[in-house]
């Protein structure tokens, strides 16, 4: 962190310039002024054949005392440049700077003063919201103490060791990964229609499903082979997949991501929309800093409804995966991925819908090339 | 139970007084300190590199993303920030500056690659900042 803030110090003198005061422009084109005068002075009529390259030799020589009046004049010096520095102290010494808050006194107001007032019976409340966050705040303060003391291996009585298990114990509860298909989408219902609306052609369907059942499904449950059986498959095309992704430094808590695919049909009444999402393609060592995940658009999301073997729903995505520039290596300018779409590779591909990890944020650079942005929250920040 | 609260340090220190005491703020020191500042001086850099169409448009594209905003303006046309919004901006702006200051011409080279590192290694701040 010390490191970031020695690269920031290091780096701000190019923004020398964007810190000029009006009072030093003014000297500045005071000084040029001086200067162009006393070049009229010296200096006689020129042929009109020299006086562009002589126009150039002024502006170069201008530019030197300009450069070095606006650098001498201006500073860094303002106190939200120096309040950084303490930052770091703080972080070492109590954690986290909390995200939101900003004055401690407005939150106060809830913890202390409201949820107070919810408590008592409304009656000469000023005194009860008093203590009622005082004994809270003790009862919490005693707690620790008594588990940093259990941690220490202090023999404390039974009574208050069940008491803390009680209270303390963290119980994590089952992980749900769940992804739920949502809303239905365009009138679909065999392949064939499928492949008009997303205007592939039917072979690729055929390929990607057979290499799909091939990979991942059971040898006895897998899908047909032949083409006619999977054309007559009933099949639903849907819009919509919930993710639950698993907040940052949380166990229990989930923050719901909704990619959305309609195809190649339109989004309220506008052009298509097909999301990105992150797709787990390999294992934690492949494509450098991705570890292993690959951003992709969304093109389909399908249910596939099987009557042979027991009326099972195999529930995939069509997606579009994209492949990292430099093996994913982070870029020692920005720090940032490149990811493109080759090509060489089937623009189509079929995965589980499993596999799909949560949105993806990446920033259009030219045709067919992304930036995948890291810094869009504390969870992708920290996996890339 | 015998529990009370104790009195604070700062409470008996000579010429302090506990409440008007520095506490870090990200909201006040970098969404609308730093930030703001930096977001001027890009927007001088830009003109004086001529890059500052480039960066509208990147800007502009930028694509939905869940707590995030989807800018429907340039950023120039926007004139009023808040603090919500200049969080957002916070964590796109590295991106779209790497894509507007994409394939620097000869002499362009060095700035742009100085301020792409100043900006990374602000925004990295903050982010640590909160991690």
């Amino acid at each position: 962190m010390e490191d970031y803030l020695d690269q920031f110090h290091r780096m701000k003198d190019i923004f020398f310039e964007c810190r000029v005061t009006k009072r030093t422009q003014a000297k500045v084109d005071k000084q040029q002024k001086e200067i162009r005068r006393q070049r009229a002075l010296i200096r006689e009529r020129v042929a009109p054949s020299q006086r562009r390259r002589m126009r150039d030799h002024d502006r170069e020589e201008e530019d030197e005392p300009r450069m070095d009046m606006i650098h001498g004049e201006s500073h860094f010096i303002f106190i939200k440049m120096h309040l950084l520095s303490h930052f770091c102290d703080h972080i070492h010494q109590f954690g986290n700077i909390p995200m939101y808050s900003t004055e401690i006194g407005e939150l106060a107001h809830k913890t202390q003063i409201k949820e107070g007032w919810h408590q008592s019976n409304k009656n000469d409340a000023a005194g009860q919201i008093v203590h009622s966050y005082g004994r809270q705040h003790a009862i919490r303060m005693r707690l620790l103490n008594l588990q940093s003391q259990k941690n220490r291996g202090a023999d404390l009585s039974p009574n208050v060791l069940k008491h803390l298990d009680r209270t303390t114990s963290t119980v994590s509860p089952p992980v749900i990964c769940t992804r739920i298909l949502k809303g239905r989408g365009g009138d679909v219902s065999h392949i064939v229609n499928f492949s008009r609306i997303s205007r592939l052609s039917l072979e690729i369907i055929y390929r990607e499903l057979i290499r799909y059942s091939r990979l991942n499904l059971p040898i006895d449950h897998g899908l047909p082979e032949d083409h006619a059986t999977l054309r007559s498959l009933p099949i639903e095309l849907l819009t919509q997949l919930e993710v639950r992704v698993l907040a940052f430094q949380e166990a229990d808590v989930y923050e719901i991501h909704y990619p959305r695919s309609t195809s190649t049909l339109p989004f309220r009444n506008q052009g298509s929309r097909n999301d990105w999402v992150w797709v787990q393609a390999g294992t934690e060592k492949i494509y450098g800093a991705l570890r292993g995940r690959l951003p992709a658009k969304l093109v389909a999301l399908l249910k596939i409804r099987d009557p042979r073997s027991e009326d099972t729903v195999r529930r995939v995505a069509g997606v579009q995966l994209l492949t990292p520039v430099n093996a994913g290596c982070l870029s020692d300018l920005h720090g940032l991925v490149t990811v493109q779409m080759r090509e060489d590779t089937p623009g189509f591909t079929i995965v589980d819908i499993g596999t799909i990890l949560g949105l993806a944020h990446l920033i259009p650079e030219e045709d067919r090339r992304w930036l995948v942005n890291s810094r869009i929250d504390l969870r992708t920040f920290n996996e890339v | 139970m015998n529990l009370g609260i104790g009195q604070n340090i700062f409470h008996g220190l000579h010429r302090v007084s506990a409440s008007d005491l520095y506490k870090p703020d990200i909201l006040h020191t970098i969404y609308l300190g730093l930030l703001k500042h930096m977001m001027d001086w890009i927007e001088a850099f830009l003109k004086k590199h001529g890059r500052l169409q480039a960066f509208d448009e990147v800007w502009k594209a930028l694509p939905t993303y869940p707590g995030s905003l989807v800018p429907k303006n340039a950023y120039r046309e926007v004139t009023q920030w808040q603090g919500k919004e200049m969080r957002k901006l916070g964590r796109c702006i590295l991106g779209v500056l790497a894509v507007a200051l994409r394939q620097p011409a000869g002499a362009h080279a060095i700035p742009f690659k100085r301020a792409l590192r100043y900006v990374r290694a602000l925004i990295d701040f903050n982010m640590m900042a909160q991690y």
